[in-house]
Formats: C-alpha cells, sequence, structure tokens
C-alpha cells in the first residue's frame, strides 16, 4: 500500500494533477472544474515528457555532427530543452521545488517589503529545474533540498522583480506592473548602460519599423528556422559520408532539414504540455494572491513589456544576436564549449533588454545595452554548464541569465564549501528579504516608488 | 458558449494574463464566454468567435474577427479596445 502510494507520488504528473485538484476543492470550484483541473496538468505534464523524447532524439545527430565537424562540444541554450529532458531524471525534485517555490513567493509577499507575486509559469518551473539540478551536488536529504530550493526560488521571484522596479516604471510609465523573468539581470545591466551611454530623449519608438518583422513573435517559426540553419551548417562541416552513416543513407541535407524541424516540433509540443499545466496552476495561484497579499505588483512575462516599445523589440534583439554571434566566435576561438546562440533566448530577452535602455537611454541605449546582453547570452551559459553536470546530457543548456548567475553562484559554493554554500546562500538571500522591514523606506512596496507617476 | 481566443507569441504567458482580464470583463458585461489562451501558430488553424491580439500579431489573422489591443495587462485600455467587440457578440 506504501509502495502504491510511494510511486503514485513519484510521478510528478500525478503530483502536478492532485495538488491542482485539491487546490480547486478548497477554492470551492463545481466538481466538472475539479475533473477538468486534476487531468489537464496531468495530461500536460506527459505531453512534455513526450516532446523532450521529440527533442533529444534531434538533439543527438547535431551534437555528433557538431563534433565530428569543428572538433567541438555544440551546446544550445533552449530553457524548454533542457528542462524537458531533465524530467527524465529530476521530475519529481523539480515538481516539488516549483511548489515550494510558489508558496514561499506567497509568504515572502505577504510578510516583507518585497510584494511581487511571480506569475510567469513556465520560468517558475525552468527556475525549479534549474536548482534540482544544481542542488543535486550537494547530496542534501530530499525534504531540506526541497525546502531550500523552493526558499531560494521564491526568493529569487521576490527580490528580482525589485531589482529592476525602478526601471520598469520607466518603461511602463508607471504601471503596476513588475518584470517575472528570470532574465532580469540583463535587462537591469542593459538599463544602467542605457542610462550612462544614451539619451533617453532620443526614443527608437520614433523610428519605423516595416511590419514583415513580425513573424518572430512567432516562436514556433523562430526555433524551426534557426535550426535548419544550424543543422545545416553543421551536417555541411561534417561531410555527406559522415552524416549519412547517421542516416542510414538518407541523403544528408534532407536528414538535417527535417532533424531541425524535429526540434522545432519537440519543442512546440513541450511549449503546449507547459500550457496545461500553467493554464490550471496560474489562476489559482493569483486568486491566492489576490485574497491574501494587500498592495500586491503582479510580476509578469517579458513580452507583455512589448507593447510598450515595439521597436525597441526589434532592434535589441538584432543588437543581442550581433552580440551573441561575437560571443560564440570568442568562446570557439579559445576552445570553450561552442555557445550556439538560439533565436529564442536573444529574441525574448534582447528585445527586453532594449526596451530597458530605450527605457533609459534612448536609441543609443537600446543598441548597446542590448548588444551586452547578447554577450552575457553567450558567455554565461557557458559558465553555468559545469554546475549542471550531473543531468548527464551535455547539449544544451538553460538559455536566459538569472539561471546562468544563480546557478553559478550556488553551484561554486557547492564546490567550495559543500552543503554549506547551500545555507550560506539561503542566508544571504534571507537577510535582503528581511533588512527593509527593519529600516524606513521610501515605499511601501520596495522599489515601487510611484511618486513621479501619479 | 461563445469561444473566445488571447493570442501572443508563445500561449503562456502574456495571453494568459491577458485571458484573465477578458475573462473579468466578460463577466461584469455579463456575457456567457469560454476564454482561452493561445500561440499565434495555432490560433490560425481554430475557430472562434472572436480573437484577441496584438496590432503585431493581427495581421496574420486577418480573415478572423480580430480584436486589437494596445496592452495585455491594462484592464482600462483593454476594456476600451474589446468593448465594441464584445458588445457585437452579444447581440
Amino acid at each position: 500500500m506504501l509502495q502504491l502510494l510511494t510511486n503514485i507520488l513519484e510521478q510528478p504528473a500525478f503530483l502536478m494533477g492532485i495538488i491542482s485538484g485539491l487546490g480547486l476543492l478548497a477554492l470551492g470550484k463545481k466538481s466538472d472544474k475539479v475533473i477538468v483541473g486534476t487531468f489537464k496538468p496531468i495530461l500536460g505534464y506527459l505531453m512534455l515528457a513526450a516532446g523532450a523524447g521529440v527533442i533529444s532524439g534531434a538533439m543527438e545527430p547535431l551534437s555528433l555532427m557538431i563534433e565530428e565537424g569543428f572538433g567541438l562540444r555544440g551546446i544550445v541554450p533552449n530553457n524548454e530543452a533542457i528542462t524537458a529532458v531533465a524530467q527524465q531524471v529530476l521530475g519529481t525534485e523539480t515538481m516539488s521545488i516549483m511548489i515550494a517555490g510558489l508558496l514561499f513567493n506567497l509568504v515572502i509577499a505577504r510578510f516583507t517589503k518585497y510584494k511581487y507575486v511571480f506569475l510567469t509559469g513556465h520560468h517558475s518551473f525552468f527556475m525549479a529545474c534549474l536548482l534540482a539540478a544544481v542542488l543535486q551536488k550537494a547530496d542534501l536529504p530530499s525534504l531540506t533540498m526541497v525546502l531550500l530550493g523552493g526558499f531560494i526560488m521564491g526568493a529569487a521571484s521576490s527580490i528580482l522583480p525589485a531589482l529592476c522596479q525602478k526601471q520598469t516604471l520607466q518603461v511602463t510609465d508607471g504601471e503596476e506592473l513588475a518584470m517575472g523573468h528570470f532574465s532580469s539581470i540583463g535587462y537591469y545591466v542593459s538599463g544602467l548602460i542605457g542610462k550612462v551611454v544614451g539619451d533617453k530623449s532620443k526614443s527608437t519608438e520614433d523610428l519605423k519599423i516595416p511590419d514583415s518583422f513580425s513573424f518572430l513573435r512567432d516562436s514556433t517559426i523562430i526555433t524551426a528556422m534557426t535550426m535548419i540553419v544550424f543543422y545545416l551548417v553543421a551536417a555541411i562541416a561534417s561531410g555527406s559520408t559522415y552524416v549519412e552513416g547517421l542516416s542510414g543513407g538518407q541523403n544528408y541535407i534532407v536528414f538535417a532539414v527535417i532533424q531541425a524541424l524535429t526540434f522545432a516540433v519537440g519543442v512546440a509540443v513541450v511549449y503546449n504540455g507547459v500550457r496545461m499545466i500553467l493554464a490550471e496552476l496560474v489562476p489559482a495561484f493569483q486568486g491566492v494572491s489576490t485574497k491574501l497579499i494587500p498592495n500586491a505588483v503582479p510580476a509578469v512575462d517579458c513580452a507583455v513589456f512589448f507593447t510598450y516599445a515595439p521597436t525597441a523589440v526589434i532592434i535589441g534583439f538584432i543588437a543581442s544576436f550581433v552580440g551573441g554571434l561575437i560571443g560564440m566566435a570568442v568562446l570557439g576561438a579559445v576552445g570553450g564549449a561552442l555557445i550556439i546562440p538560439s533565436l529564442v533566448p536573444h529574441f525574448f530577452c534582447g528585445a527586453t533588454a532594449g526596451i530597458y535602455g530605450n527605457a533609459t537611454g534612448g536609441r543609443r541605449g537600446a543598441v548597446i545595452g542590448s548588444f551586452v546582453n547578447g554577450l552575457l547570452l553567450a558567455f554565461l551559459p557557458a559558465l553555468v554548464l559545469p554546475v549542471l553536470d550531473v543531468l548527464g546530457f551535455a547539449s544544451t543548456t538553460f538559455g536566459d541569465l538569472d539561471f546562468a548567475v544563480l546557478g553559478i553562484i550556488i553551484g561554486q559554493a557547492i564546490n567550495f564549501v559543500g552543503q554549506v554554500g547551500v545555507y550560506a546562500v539561503a542566508g544571504v538571500l534571507a537577510v535582503i528579504l528581511v533588512v527593509p522591514s527593519f529600516v524606513k523606506t521610501k515605499n511601501k512596496v520596495i522599489g515601487h516608488d510611484m511618486t513621479d507617476y501619479e | 458558449m461563445l469561444k473566445i481566443y488571447t493570442v501572443c507569441g508563445n500561449g503562456i504567458g502574456s495571453s494568459l494574463m491577458c485571458k484573465f482580464k477578458i475573462e473579468e470583463i466578460c463577466k461584469e458585461m455579463g456575457l456567457q464566454a469560454v476564454v482561452e489562451s493561445t500561440d499565434f501558430s495555432s490560433a490560425q488553424g481554430m475557430n472562434a468567435d472572436l480573437y484577441i491580439t496584438i496590432a503585431e500579431l493581427a495581421a496574420g489573422l486577418a480573415d478572423k474577427n480580430v480584436a486589437v489591443i494596445r496592452s495585455y495587462t491594462n484592464k482600462k485600455k483593454i476594456l476600451e479596445d474589446v468593448e465594441a467587440s464584445l458588445l457585437a457578440l452579444k447581440k
């Protein structure tokens, strides 16, 4: 009996379903809603696992071709890919940390001056996965690991939106919104650079960009297009004989294109699964937070901010991608891992860096800020690779900057002092969280200074 | 029952936030509707009474009934942008 129960709870899919079902019961929802709300996350999780299979299948020939063609380890930073694939080994840990992290975020918002409620569910999921992977090395008992991981995730979900908030208000012109996207360190840096080098009055929004760039928002299409380019380059570099050995005789160009498109399909399936999980989870989370936390500021996905500066989105993306290419060349030259600039992080993070750079420093701020963001997107995911080794899966990594920064800090802390390192990181975060409660701050919500906008 | 889709690039971030606002607005207007969020590629192959999205994506949904919004999250702006379309559906 106990064995059966453990077996059920060890399935992350069931864990999500049960929690979602219980939550809906507690909210007093009707039985049909409860049934749908229990099944959807379970199906969504299994769909995600299916997508992961597709991605890793398509990824294998790519890394083989890069190794053969360039003699380098080729790595595609893609959050969806690494998280989905990591579920095969760290599913229960990821889901447990995610639930603990969401709860810690609410507790922190309730009791400290960090009143930011992090509503970007897929990023919470990636963060939980990163922490599950990095904390493996510390060899903690599983309950301690979930609690510490959950606390670190909750703290990051509260502190990072606060860090950006002053600039976020400049972007939105004083809306009750915060940045809830774990590449916020890049946006913050871009905003700072903009302030130093730029001129706010020369906004990107006075320029006109043709409508034909709008297809870039469609992430399935841009993933497919980039992957075709990379698979073709790798296939040509490694030669037709080698590739046709992998493909079982299929023409190497055809094989490369099909594998590239299959990769994009895998990512689309993963997104669909994530969508089914979040469709139930996020509304419940938001419902709880509006009831329990007065003055809460919702921290939302970066694409929400695109509407405030659509031209900076395109300029930021291009500048960031150029930065990524230069970064790749530098890493390749020094013989590090080849971080292939994947268009998805450059589009979403580069665009947002452009918006922040524009808000503080106009056109020049947008270009230089997101160029630096692009360089960071090339170097930091490379530095986080060693601490992700436990995944035993080396051809993908986390794309966005906060994952890389937190992963490097925690991973290095564990390398130097072991378990103590994890407690130290959690302790520092706890201090950052509680100190504002004991000193007089200008505002009730830290960082959220609305005086210029009212 | 009416079917409404909110649309963004991935269908999990901005459009989900927007879905909540549209649900609130429909409720206040006394409109019975199922609101769901979706991504741009899937939206093109779906059938709904109304699609709600931003100007950059609306062009790709030209043959559908689309309401163009300026913001995914600002309820006041959203209401201004979708009110006419929702009132038309109510009839």
